[in-house]
């Protein structure tokens, strides 16, 4: 059903409705309600709309006044009042001086909230190292690794706008013009590391980073870019202790052992991507070229 | 702070147990929807801004989860009940509201309503909030608001009072013999 458009609601039928509504509260006076009345009688058509608004409300809500008054479960008040919560949170950014800076400032939630977001990727990296994964359930992981970045981002408290592309301009530049291996000081201490870049099947061109922060704590990402040539992160994920400085050969067996983090990228990259992960040659060339397709 | 919120919590259920079930048409799944509704207010509960109200806070937090729930039911081509919107063919509205057993019939006549209108009929014409309380929540205009509910509130007494929908849904001339 479509909603048609709101300016087509006459202001008489809107004002019917007010004055139902009053009447149903009792905050219309005698002289308001003769009034009203005397209006009614008047315009048949409104008077049919007010009897439709009064019914839309006593005789609407009266059958769920059930709800009220039934016994709470015993389940639901378990969970208001067992269930933990996290601590009130002690601080709040720095505004003014992160003023501007959207990719530091959700880097800064991203900490607050990281504890969050790691239980489902715990979750996620179990699924992905069972020894039963495979395609059939690697595409539902997949798909629940997306919505884990993206709950992680709603979680940093950026609203609607963690939907956007979320890096600032700096972010997005060295998304674009950073080889791998090559650090970038984004702000206050956190810093962008590209690991290596690959094709997804689509052909749009994706690189996993790592985020590394001055308390020796780290997040990894894949990046893709779209056709307007803007990067967007398709996944993140929550903070962990920094491990060894990764390289691009540390999904092969003879690199060094890949952080949580890490291990939980690699396999979802293997998953995105088509073809090889670019060697530093390639990945030159692309970069040189704007990241035309071959 | 948040055992006082737990304790305020408790008090909102039965009315947020209503808006759920408002929502959703069915008192089980209302149940769910004020279950998944507590914990994620419970794991976010330091967004919360202490002296804002809290019916407010987790009622923006029910209808968002309900949202996400209808669109992904979109997603599977699930959006209304048939059985039940049969049922509701054959009834007469006003005798199954008054003898209060119609909490199937309004729930499924809801079912018809877009999403947003649902929201707001629980807000305004179930729950009693103003149209000002309504629109905070949604965070949609005033003006719009209204609009939308005056076109719901319109539909939902042309299906459960059984007048032709398209009289209601585009006035014309009073019908003789109007009780309305």
């Amino acid at each position: 059903m479509s909603d048609t458009p709101e300016k087509t609601i006459p202001a008489d039928e809107i004002l019917v409705m007010l004055c139902a509504d009053l009447e149903v509260d009792g905050r219309l006076s005698p002289d308001q309600r003769a009034a009203l009345g005397a209006v009614l009688t008047r315009n048949p058509r409104l008077k049919e709309l007010y009897g439709s608004f009064r019914f839309t409300r006593d005789p609407l809500a009266r059958p769920f006044d059930v709800v009220l008054t039934a016994p709470l479960p015993d389940s639901l008040l378990r969970t208001v009042r067992e269930i933990p919560s996290p601590r009130m949170r002690r601080s709040r950014p720095p505004r003014t001086s992160w003023a501007g800076k959207s990719w530091a400032r959700k880097s800064w939630a991203r900490k607050s909230w990281a504890r969050k977001g790691r239980a489902s990727l715990a979750w996620f990296a179990e699924v992905l190292h069972a020894p039963a994964f495979s395609p059939a359930v690697a595409l539902p992981a997949l798909a629940v690794s997306i919505a884990a970045g993206w709950l992680l981002h709603t979680a940093t408290g950026a609203g609607a706008n963690a939907r956007d592309p979320l890096a600032s301009a700096v972010a997005q530049y060295a998304l674009e013009a950073t080889p791998s291996d090559v650090a970038v000081d984004l702000a206050h201490g956190v810093r962008l590391k590209l690991r290596l870049t690959f094709a997804r099947p689509d052909k749009a061109w994706c690189r996993q980073f790592t985020l590394s922060y001055p308390e020796s704590l780290e997040s990894g990402g894949v990046a893709c870019r779209n056709e307007a040539g803007v990067w967007q992160v398709l996944m993140e994920t929550g903070l962990t202790a920094a491990g060894p400085a990764p390289s691009a050969s540390s999904h092969l067996p003879a690199g060094p052992p890949p952080s949580e983090s890490e291990g939980i990228l690699d396999s979802v990259r293997s998953q995105l991507k088509k073809g090889d992960v670019l060697g530093r040659q390639e990945e030159a060339e692309r970069i040189a070229e704007h990241w035309a397709r071959k | 702070m948040t055992d006082e919120i737990r304790s305020r919590m408790v008090e909102l259920l039965p009315r947020l147990r209503r808006f759920a079930v408002a929502l959703t048409g069915d008192l089980d799944q209302g149940d769910d929807l004020v279950q998944e509704t507590c914990v994620r207010a419970l794991s976010r509960v330091d967004q919360y801004q202490p002296g804002t109200r809290l019916d407010s806070w987790m009622y923006r937090i029910a209808q968002n989860l309900w949202l996400d729930r209808m669109r992904a039911k979109k997603v599977r081509g699930v959006q209304v009940d048939v059985e039940a919107a049969e049922v509701l063919a054959g009834a007469n509205g006003r005798t199954v509201v008054e003898s209060r057993l119609a909490l199937d019939a309004v729930g499924a006549a809801m079912a018809f309503l877009p999403e947003e209108q649902r929201v707001l009929i629980g807000l305004v014409c179930i729950d009693g909030l103003s149209y000002k309380e309504a629109a905070d929540i949604t965070g949609t205009p005033i003006g719009t608001v209204m609009s939308r509910l005056a076109r719901a509130r319109r539909e939902l007494h042309a299906r459960l009072e059984g007048h032709p929908r398209e009289t209601v849904a585009r006035p014309q001339a009073a019908k003789p013999g109007s009780d309305a």
